[in-house]
């Protein structure tokens, strides 16, 4: 599994190509509100946090596909398939792949979020990280599980978004209230049921990966 | 070489059949190969030679009939796995890493520990000059050598070749055969499929052909020689002889 993530971080490294097309379409995703939107102090708690996640979870989409199809070239999607490892642990890797990316992105769009919006954070930094991360391990995992069904199709580009998408709705909702409620100056442990919803979809979505990954990725 | 028994057969497939869609590919294959036996497996396109190799490798579930390999009901485990090699079509390497990185990332995959092993493959199939290139800058034919190297690396017990003769250059092909020469030595069980019959007979110490879905002809004790395995192919394989 180990070796898995060296080489899916190794390959980035040089190419920066996810890294690259997902800061890029979520700082456009934010500029462009700014624009169209009438974002004022009075009402950044109400739109900032859904902003903030429309850019989150459109530019994943878009980047969570490349992990299974630098694997499509050559064919090394069968080598994987091959390897004498448990076939979960390849979900296991590509998922860790995909979190590492998410996280080195959003480390890089959450400071201009709060710059472009004036996003009154005060000592709620921490609670924010939390937010988003327990977003990103239900986005990561949902994506990374149907990346492999959408890296097999042959309109792969379109597959990714249309299946997911719809699956992220609930997680969504979740994370944008959540951040809503931390931007307002709750803690996390005020989350309550939003809080609740976000930890149980990741938990879903990531054993759901572990135990499918093997029938949907062997012919 | 492998502490398995050695009293077993290496493959033993009893009315394999595979089908995409309403098409079946394998239509009832039969076939036993001894362990540490080299088979030639010849077959006009579409015979369903590669498919019946993914089968063998645990790559595709076939869908009816039964197959095993050392002893192991298909698609098997991760135990199987590490005992089998493939030569397919595609390369199975990682185009923006260098033929050294490939092979140290298969070695990690395979826990193979010897420390020289990649090394010593680059040298074998030539490619000591490109070992720090990366692969996307590789040619066919050094892109084949690499994907023979990432094959032997984890010392199989099966190797499953699927022609792995295109692209080579005369000298790559001579190469080839050495290194399947000295698997065969080794005690490796072996398939190759190829529409080459000098090359395949050459380190093969049994043959069949392949059409319609199943094995249309199987050698006896005795080898053919190329121009004798080309009769009994255009034979089996002419029209209205399945």
């Amino acid at each position: 599994m180990f070796a898995i993530i060296w080489k899916d971080i190794t390959l980035e490294a040089r190419s920066r190509e996810t890294i690259a097309s997902l800061l890029v379409f979520g700082l456009i995703v934010l500029v462009v509100f700014n624009f169209a939107l009438d974002v004022t102090p009075a009402n950044v708690i109400d739109l900032a946090p859904g902003l903030l996640w429309v850019a989150i979870v459109l530019s994943a989409v878009t980047g969570l596909g490349r992990t299974f199809l630098i694997e499509r070239e050559n064919g090394c999607m069968n080598a994987l398939l091959l390897a004498p490892i448990e076939r979960s642990s390849i979900y296991l890797a590509k998922l860790i792949v995909n979190i590492t990316l998410l996280v080195v992105f959003e480390a890089g769009l959450i400071p201009f979020f709060i710059l472009i919006y004036s996003v009154p954070i005060g000592g709620n930094l921490m609670a924010l990280c939390i937010v988003v991360l327990l977003g990103t391990l239900g986005l990561a995992a949902a994506g990374t599980l149907f990346a492999t069904v959408a890296a097999g199709t042959r309109a792969r580009e379109l597959m990714l978004p249309l299946i997911v998408l719809p699956l992220q709705i609930p997680l969504l909702i979740s994370a944008v209230q959540a951040t809503s409620m931390v931007l307002a100056g709750h803690t996390v442990a005020d989350l309550g049921d939003w809080g609740m919803i976000l930890v149980a979809f990741d938990v879903l979505f990531i054993t759901m990966g572990w135990l499918a990954f093997e029938l949907i990725s062997v012919d | 070489m492998s502490e398995h028994p050695t009293n077993e057969a290496a493959i033993v497939a009893e009315n394999v059949e595979r089908r995409f869609g309403n098409f079946r590919v394998l239509r009832g294959l039969n076939l036993t190969v001894p362990r540490s036996n080299v088979l030639a497996l010849f077959g006009p396109n579409g015979a369903g030679k590669t498919t019946f190799l993914k089968l063998l490798a645990g790559l595709a579930s076939p869908n009816g009939g039964s197959a095993q390999v050392f002893g192991c009901a298909l698609p098997g485990d991760a135990k199987l796995r590490r005992r089998i090699g493939v030569v397919a079509h595609e390369p199975y390497v990682y185009a923006d890493l260098t033929a050294r990185e490939n092979l140290d990332y298969y070695a990690r995959l395979y826990r193979v520990t010897r420390s020289d092993r990649a090394a010593d493959l680059i040298e074998q199939v030539g490619l000591s000059g490109a070992a720090h290139r990366t692969v996307r800058t590789y040619s066919r034919g050094m892109l084949q050598r690499l994907a023979l190297a990432r094959a032997l690396l984890h010392e199989p017990d099966l190797l499953l070749l699927d022609e792995p003769f295109t692209g080579l250059d005369p000298q790559g092909a001579q190469t080839l055969i050495e290194l399947l020469s000295a698997e065969k030595t080794r005690g490796t069980t072996m398939i190759i499929t190829t529409h080459d019959f000098d090359r395949g007979l050459a380190v093969a110490d049994r043959a069949a052909v392949l059409a319609g879905g199943k094995i249309a002809w199987e050698s006896e004790e005795q080898l053919p020689n190329a121009d004798e395995m080309s009769a009994i192919y255009t034979t089996t394989v002419s029209p209205g002889a399945n």
